[in-house]
């Protein structure tokens, strides 16, 4: 399974009416459509995804409160984006997607599956920060990795 | 005349690489410049291909130095731009966004910076037929990005015996991105998402693979 095909299957299926038979397409669609998302007042409106998403086959998580549900689907995650992503790692056991929302529109060049944790990626509309997440972040290293870095250390302590 | 072999480009300047430079992606680009089509231009390369899997390795650089380099964008307000090229609204009367000087925040300056590599040259480790791969080769004066900035200019082309099968070195260490079910070197190193085939900048050919670390 290469990588849109996973995030078609992991993601994409939960929150599209149908699939298509290419996975690219769907994940473009799936990351940059509107979704119904439950706002803090209660209230139902069309809105892009924001937030954070982890996308696995042992279940798909978003910050953003969707109304679409599903088995594999748990969104409306209060956990800040590096306290997910560091649990994530953590508990990593597969291949896993970890993404970034901002107001850009996401760009599917930028999406990449972890399969190592020492080989990790955190993909954002402006690119992809890659580290390992089994060493110490050095002085220059990026924010993902450092802020999943003082979780981590939080977390153990 | 077919089999392996290591070739070497000799730069004269400092190179811009973004991501696993391949030889086949190398001369796919060449080809696609003589053919003017993307599955003609891969299907024209003299490098052994196995179910898409061609034994080239990714460029291999020493650094002796590494820089950037920022190159600036500009959409300038002065210019005439053709109205018809911009969106518009969806009634069809305005456009969204127009470009004059009164607005020049939302069309000013953009700038790309990009790493710069100074080396005494590049390598790859390939398995094909050497005559054809260097009669393509006299068409490569730059490698890399930002050729027509003068990055990457080649100095001279250079083959040399090599025993390596393009795919995995001798230490078992891959040489290019190559599908994590079809590698046959340490399987202790990390798996990591690259594109493995050409076109390698279609995500369709991305898959979990073992590859080399990127140049700097």
């Amino acid at each position: 399974m290469n990588t849109f095909e996973f995030i078609q299957q992991n993601f994409a299926r939960y929150v599209l009416p149908e699939l298509s038979e290419n996975p690219v397409r769907d994940t473009v669609k799936a990351l940059t459509m509107n979704h119904m998302v439950i706002s803090k007042q209660n209230r139902l409106s069309p809105s892009r995804l924001t937030g954070w998403a982890i996308i696995r086959s042992r279940g798909t998580v978003l910050q953003a409160n969707l109304e679409t549900t599903g088995e594999g689907l748990v969104s409306g995650d209060q956990r800040t984006r590096y306290e997910a992503w560091a649990d994530a790692l953590v508990h990593f056991n597969g291949p896993v997607c970890l993404l970034e929302f901002t107001k850009a529109v996401f760009n599917i060049s930028n999406i990449y599956l972890t399969h190592d944790v020492r080989m990790t990626r955190v993909c954002s509309p402006d690119g992809a920060e890659t580290f390992n997440f089994a060493q110490v972040p050095e002085k220059h290293a990026g924010k993902a990795h450092r802020k999943i870095y003082e979780w981590t250390q939080k977390n153990a302590a | 005349m077919s089999g392996p072999f290591k070739i070497k480009a000799t730069l004269k300047t400092p190179i811009i690489i973004r991501g696993h430079l391949t030889f086949d992606a190398l001369l796919g680009s060449i080809l696609f410049d003589l053919l003017g089509d993307v599955e003609a231009a891969h299907a024209a390369i003299p490098i052994e291909c196995v179910d898409g899997l061609y034994h080239a390795s990714s460029a291999k650089v020493v650094p002796l130095n590494t820089g950037s380099f920022t190159f600036v964008a500009n959409l300038r307000a002065q210019h005439d731009l053709d109205p018809d090229l911009i969106k518009k609204n969806k009634a069809g009367s305005k456009l969204h966004s127009k470009v004059s000087l009164g607005r020049r925040r939302n069309f000013g300056p953009v700038l790309n910076s990009y790493n710069t590599i100074f080396t005494e040259g590049v390598e790859w480790d390939v398995i094909g037929d050497e005559d054809k791969v260097f009669e393509l080769l006299n068409d490569a004066h730059f490698i890399g990005k930002k050729r027509t900035a003068g990055f990457g200019e080649v100095k001279q082309w250079e083959t040399f015996e090599s025993t390596t099968d393009g795919l995995v070195d001798d230490n078992g260490a891959p040489m290019r991105p190559v599908p994590a079910d079809r590698f046959t070197g340490d399987k202790s190193l990390p798996i990591v998402d690259a594109a493995w085939r050409p076109a390698y900048w279609n995500p369709e050919n991305r898959g979990a693979c073992y590859a080399p670390s990127l140049p700097a």
